[in-house]
């Protein structure tokens, strides 16, 4: 005797989510030359020294560069973000581990 | 959606083995004159319990030879020495465990 | 039991926890009326006072005063039944049903047949469809396991291991690593007290065939393979091992998590440093072949950080793991590496360093668990005498290292995503390992 298939319907597991917002990034710099750009370390061990080595990297190729180091914690704050933006011409943000 | 239909599943479990049955041996008429042995299976941190043991029972039988053995080794592991010096020597035994 | 065959009366006594384990195990070897005195639990670490207390007072599960119980159980005549021969026959049916898939669900997590998570009901078409997975006959022998000695061993065979297999929702090609683990006859879940965790670690080309994961989340909760084989190992041990009943064969005072998938990863063999073997080599196979290995202990742990001198971090770790039953540890590839780099060319040269440099606490030393006894009782009269180096010793502060080499051998084992140098590691001790080719 043949068997017959059972067809189920189940519930979604899965939780809702908004889709993100599409945001475009910002016009680039035309050169680092002359420019303050900002370093913002998320607080991890290990970020001090890494940002020491980009600091004297970019320095030895672009002398006229200087930067500026923000430190907070892991994510950067609206407020922050605004008041440091307004400081810098570019942003480096290194997420370390 | 429920399902009515019923199925048939094989069984999960093991084959446990078919008991012999063991029969205990005959008991002493009295512990007056006789020999037990008190032995400490050696379950870590049980031998204060086996020091009062042995002392109670010398307090309230001292008509019984009492001897205290320690088992070998671990407390899982065997000691047919033992056992059979038992058999040659007492009429009786009391094992302890620990826990 | 043993002295009891030899025609000697016996009475054992035992503590209250351990009634329906122990009047089990006398029912399976088939003297179940032996006459058992209960004491109040526990006894282990008990004071003298203490213990004279019990031994005067009442068994707690018959309520009668233990010292006359002993007397009476050494000379009461015994009964028909207690001197009854024969055998008792289990025999046991291969089909369970017919009943609602529902029915079953509940019917088998009710029986205890399940890690009370639903399961994929072992239909005889779900059976046969794994049975694929070997080349093996279905009635063919596997093993036997008992959840511990004095338990009862019971055997099972090809198809009965399937039949738990399919119930962890385990894939054809999985069912050679879990015939594997049943050919050990190693439990999942031990009867002690203490609520152990099991590891199962695969080694060989099996690993990639059946894409089990050595990467991010090796331990879980992340991957198919690794999750249902490690689940089936508890299964059968509770199905096929006779165990698995709490407060029966199972006695784990707060149970571990770790049992519902117990620790089932593969070594990532790919990074190992140069020099470092697969696990499976080091016990004697060959790299090609595919092999499994079983553990087990007291404490596990999710260990890291970012200190450059990795291998004194490792001792001091364990320095401090002085529970049951031994040593092992996971590293992540990163750690791996850092440890070569510190110049450990080998696991072995890694184990002989940590054999030779990790030490006893002062406190486990003298006094194991608080027992003197337990600790080194000769050094501790030595010391009292006032001979060195014993002496200084002993006036050492508690935290303080002894310097004897405890010469514990540590099971070393790489898996890991490196997203970070991280490791796990705990008092683990290496049980068995099986050839998973032969189950093919």
């Amino acid at each position: 005797m043949g068997k017959e298939l059972l067809e189920l319907q189940l519930m979604n597991p899965r939780g809702e989510t908004e889709p993100p917002p599409v945001l475009a990034p910002n016009l680039r710099i035309k050169d680092i030359a002359g420019k303050k750009i900002g370093l913002y370390s998320n607080s991890k061990p290990g970020m001090d020294n890494f940002y020491t080595a980009i600091d004297q990297l970019l320095k030895k190729r672009y002398p006229t560069m200087t930067t500026s180091v923000l430190k907070g914690s892991f994510e950067i704050r609206d407020e922050e973000a605004k008041a440091f933006a307004s400081q810098i011409d570019a942003f480096i943000y290194a997420v370390g581990d | 959606m429920t399902d009515g239909n019923k199925i048939t599943v094989l069984n999960p479990l093991g084959h446990p083995p078919p008991i012999k049955l063991e029969p205990m041996a005959p008991r002493l008429d009295t512990l007056d004159g006789k020999t037990i042995y008190v032995v400490d299976v050696k379950f870590p941190a049980s031998k204060i319990f086996g020091e009062e043991l042995i002392k109670i029972l010398k307090e309230q039988y001292p008509d019984t030879n009492w001897v205290y053995r320690e088992k070998i080794a671990e407390y899982f592991e065997d000691d047919p020495a033992l056992w059979v010096e038992i058999k040659a020597k007492g009429h009786g035994m009391i094992q302890f465990v620990g826990h | 039991m043993t002295v009891e065959k030899l025609g000697i009366p016996t009475v054992p006594i035992v503590t209250s926890t351990f009634e329906w384990p122990v009047k089990n195990a006398l029912y399976a070897k088939g003297m179940a009326n032996l006459r058992t005195v209960f004491v109040p639990h526990p006894v282990a670490y008990r004071p003298a006072d203490e213990c004279r207390d019990k031994i005067l007072g009442n068994d707690p599960i018959t309520g009668k005063q233990v010292i006359r119980e002993i007397v009476e159980a050494l000379t009461t005549p015994l009964t028909e039944d207690e001197a009854k021969t024969g055998f008792i026959e289990r025999p046991r049916e291969r089909l369970i049903g017919p009943e609602t898939s529902e029915g079953l669900q509940i019917l088998f997590r009710e029986n205890g047949w399940t890690s009370y998570l639903p399961i994929v009901l072992p239909t005889e078409e779900k059976v046969a469809a794994i049975l694929k997975g070997t080349h093996r006959q279905p009635d063919e022998k596997v093993g036997e396991m008992q959840p511990s000695s004095p338990h009862e061993k019971w055997s099972y065979n090809v198809e009965e291991v399937a039949v738990n297999a399919v119930m962890a929702g385990a894939k054809p090609e999985f069912l050679p690593v879990i015939l594997a683990i049943a050919a050990t006859g190693v439990t999942a879940l031990f009867t002690s007290t203490n609520s152990f965790t099991a590891m199962v670690c695969v080694n060989g080309p099996i690993r990639r065939e059946i894409n089990m994961n050595m990467s991010i989340g090796t331990f879980g909760p992340f991957n198919h393979a690794n999750a249902s084989i490690g689940n089936a190992w508890s299964l059968l041990s509770r199905n096929l091992g006779n165990g698995g009943a709490p407060g029966k064969k199972y006695m784990g005072s707060q149970g571990q998590g770790h049992n519902y998938t117990n620790l089932c990863f593969a070594e990532r063999e790919e990074r190992l440093p140069p020099g470092w073997n697969p696990f499976h080599v080091q016990k004697g196979y060959k790299p090609e072949d595919s092999a499994v290995s079983l553990f087990h202990g007291w404490s596990w742990s999710n260990l890291g950080g970012f200190e450059s001198n990795r291998s004194k971090f490792i001792k001091r770790f364990f320095t401090y793991q002085t529970e049951c039953c031994g040593q092992t540890m996971v590293l992540d590839p990163l750690t791996a590496d850092q440890l070569y780099k510190e110049g450990f060319n080998s696991k072995e040269q890694l184990n002989q360093w940590l054999k030779e440099n990790v030490m006893f606490p002062q406190e486990e030393y003298w006094y194991y668990r608080g027992f003197q006894s337990q600790g080194h009782p000769q050094e501790f009269e030595l010391a009292k005498k006032g001979i060195e180096p014993y002496a200084s010793w002993l006036k050492l502060p508690e935290g303080a290292v002894i310097p004897v080499p405890r010469g514990v051998d540590v099971n070393i084992i790489v898996a890991g995503g490196e997203t970070n140098p991280y490791w796990q590691g705990g008092t683990l001790q290496y049980l068995a390992s099986s050839s998973i080719d032969e189950w093919r």
